[in-house]
């Protein structure tokens, strides 16, 4: 199957850990455009950095779902811009700045959770998902409309400790099928 | 059909372009970036500025002095882990290295007058601030203001205290002291860094930031000058802003003579002046100057050279008062005093305002927040930041054919 380059993802650790946690990272399989979501090396390197405590998350050279994208001196640059309005210590947002950074130059689709770093994509001008758009796409996409089924993904992802504004799936799901938000 | 083909993204926006980049990007020309000589000249700058050598610097971040060489003449690839520490060993943000250069200084004053250093130094200044007034912009926490361009520099004076009642006017200030400077400014569209200088240091400058549908000002000003000195500084700025004498073909040297005229009617407006000295009328003239100058907030060359200009004293009086300079016991015996606005740190509430909003909404990192606020807030005292809503969510629905 061709997909369109700018339809790809490329994904930050927040969405790729989680979701591998949650023991959903078949999500990401099924939905990444092409079956595969780059993953940028500083991305990688914080994913390596997770898996020293918790063993669930694959990593990269491991699974076919995913590859690591090395980014051209333009792109560094980019990161480096993206860095210095993000700020931080250290290595600090340096993952997500790769992230817009490569989304930004190949004209992909940037795969963020952390609001900061979404402010900095809209500045950009980088078309952005988070990781409760892929479960929502799922539950479009994959799961036939079950409602149950996707509130379970969520109750999942909650499990891992990711911060959704949300008390469980149900809740969510109720609150879009009433807000009319729901496909 | 693959389902995924062709959706549409969530977040998409209309590309927009700006003026002013080193090397435009291919996607949209937005990012503008220095380049790697430009990127080296600002580390030596930085690294001279912290008293450091080359291989000091290069023993902080784990490169030998060679690579720093390399990299201060542009022939070194410096990858994100290597800034970062060169930014953390030299004490700057990393904007400083990064942001794209601004476009030329609309009026940097006492320029001439300065070493080179100091005059660097407000640049250095000026190139941050706009910098980051042109984030703010992009990221919509600032909003720019179209240009008008029906106010070109007064040619006499005449007309340069008739500009300025006509500010004043618009901005509904009578013919009383303009009390907070700063935030008056950015009513017209000018933002204020107040950054130290040195007491000899330059005194100040202005940049304009965007295009002409949406621009904003962004001044720095020497905190480290006088009171007095600072607002007309400031003021001063302000004129060139207004005037937007950066593209005014007619503007000659005579310029800066007259916006420092404006400056001083604005400040000092001819009836406001009336309004105190009748009101100390019974006092010395001297008096009645120390109480112009504080009440008006004008340093004391500035006191007696607008009650000239006006006519409240004569070249005599002049002369006489222009012999001895005021000290602050002088201003206390009369019961009146100043307050020290704009002293260094200072930004102007407005763009303040802007980036502890842009904190609190999750936009920007309270790291970063610090760092725009130049040293007028600590981290202990930013306010609580709102956590992401439910509603914040229904982004995640969008674009999968519901409501």
């Amino acid at each position: 199957m061709v997909v369109a380059e700018q339809h790809r993802w490329v994904m930050d650790t927040s969405t790729y850990t989680h979701l591998c946690r949650a023991g959903h990272s078949d999500i990401i399989r099924s939905l990444a455009p092409a079956g595969v979501v780059l993953i940028p090396t500083d991305v990688s390197t914080e994913i390596e950095t997770g898996r020293d405590r918790y063993s669930d998350i694959p990593s990269v050279s491991s699974i076919d779902w995913a590859e690591v994208a090395v980014l051209t001196e333009e792109e560094v640059w980019t990161q480096l811009e993206v860095k210095a309005q993000m700020g931080g210590q250290s290595v600090e947002h340096l993952g997500e700045c790769a992230v817009i950074a490569c989304a930004y130059h190949r004209k992909l689709i940037a795969i963020l959770d952390d609001r900061a770093a979404l402010a900095q994509a809209e500045r950009l001008h980088v078309c952005t998902y988070d990781t409760m758009w892929i479960v929502i796409e799922a539950f479009k996409h994959l799961y036939g409309r079950d409602k149950n089924r996707t509130a379970q993904v969520v109750d999942d992802l909650l499990t891992t400790g990711m911060y959704l504004p949300v008390d469980s799936g149900e809740s969510i799901m109720s609150w879009a099928y009433e807000e009319g938000l729901l496909p | 059909m693959d389902p995924r083909a062709g959706r549409t993204a969530t977040t998409c926006f209309v590309v927009s372009s700006t003026e002013y980049q080193s090397t435009p990007c291919p996607r949209c020309a937005k990012v503008a970036h220095v380049d790697k000589r430009a990127l080296g000249d600002r580390i030596a700058q930085a690294r001279e500025a912290a008293g450091m050598t080359q291989g000091g610097l290069g023993e902080a971040v784990g490169l030998d002095r060679t690579a720093i060489t390399r990299l201060e003449k542009g022939e070194r690839k410096l990858s994100a882990h290597e800034l970062v520490a060169v930014a953390e060993a030299l004490g700057r943000p990393m904007s400083y290295f990064v942001s794209a250069p601004v476009p030329a200084v609309v009026s940097r004053r006492s320029d001439t007058s300065h070493a080179h250093e100091t005059t660097r130094a407000l640049d250095v200044e000026l190139q941050g601030f706009a910098s980051d007034i042109q984030i703010l912009m992009e990221m919509r926490l600032l909003t720019g203001h179209e240009r008008a361009g029906d106010v070109k520099t007064p040619r006499d004076h005449t007309v340069a205290e008739q500009v300025a009642q006509e500010v004043r006017q618009k901005l509904s200030l009578g013919d009383a002291p303009v009390r907070d400077l700063g935030a008056v400014c950015e009513r017209l569209g000018l933002h204020t860094f107040s950054a130290s200088l040195g007491a000899a240091g330059p005194d100040g400058g202005c940049v304009e930031v965007g295009d002409a549908t949406a621009c904003l000002g962004a001044a720095v000003i020497n905190g480290d000058t006088p009171a007095g000195r600072r607002r007309m500084t400031l003021t001063h700025e302000l004129g060139h802003w207004l005037f937007g004498d950066a593209y005014d073909v007619q503007a000659s040297s005579d310029s800066e003579r007259m916006i420092n005229s404006f400056a001083i009617h604005f400040l000092a407006p001819r009836a406001g002046i009336r309004t105190v000295w009748d009101q100390y009328g019974e006092l010395p003239v001297r008096d009645q100057a120390l109480a112009i100058g504080a009440s008006f907030r004008l340093s004391w060359s500035a006191v007696i050279a607008q009650l000239k200009n006006v006519g409240f004293i004569n070249d005599g009086e002049y002369r006489d008062l222009n012999e001895y300079e005021p000290r602050s016991g002088d201003y206390l015996r009369l019961g009146i005093s100043w307050d020290e606005e704009l002293k260094s740190p200072y930004v102007s509430p407005g763009f303040a305002a802007a980036c502890l909003n842009g904190y609190v909404s999750g936009r920007l990192t309270g790291h970063r927040v610090i760092e725009l606020l130049r040293g007028t807030l600590a981290a202990g005292d930013l306010p609580h930041q709102d956590p992401p809503s439910r509603d914040s969510l229904r982004t995640a629905f969008a674009g999968h054919g519901g409501g």
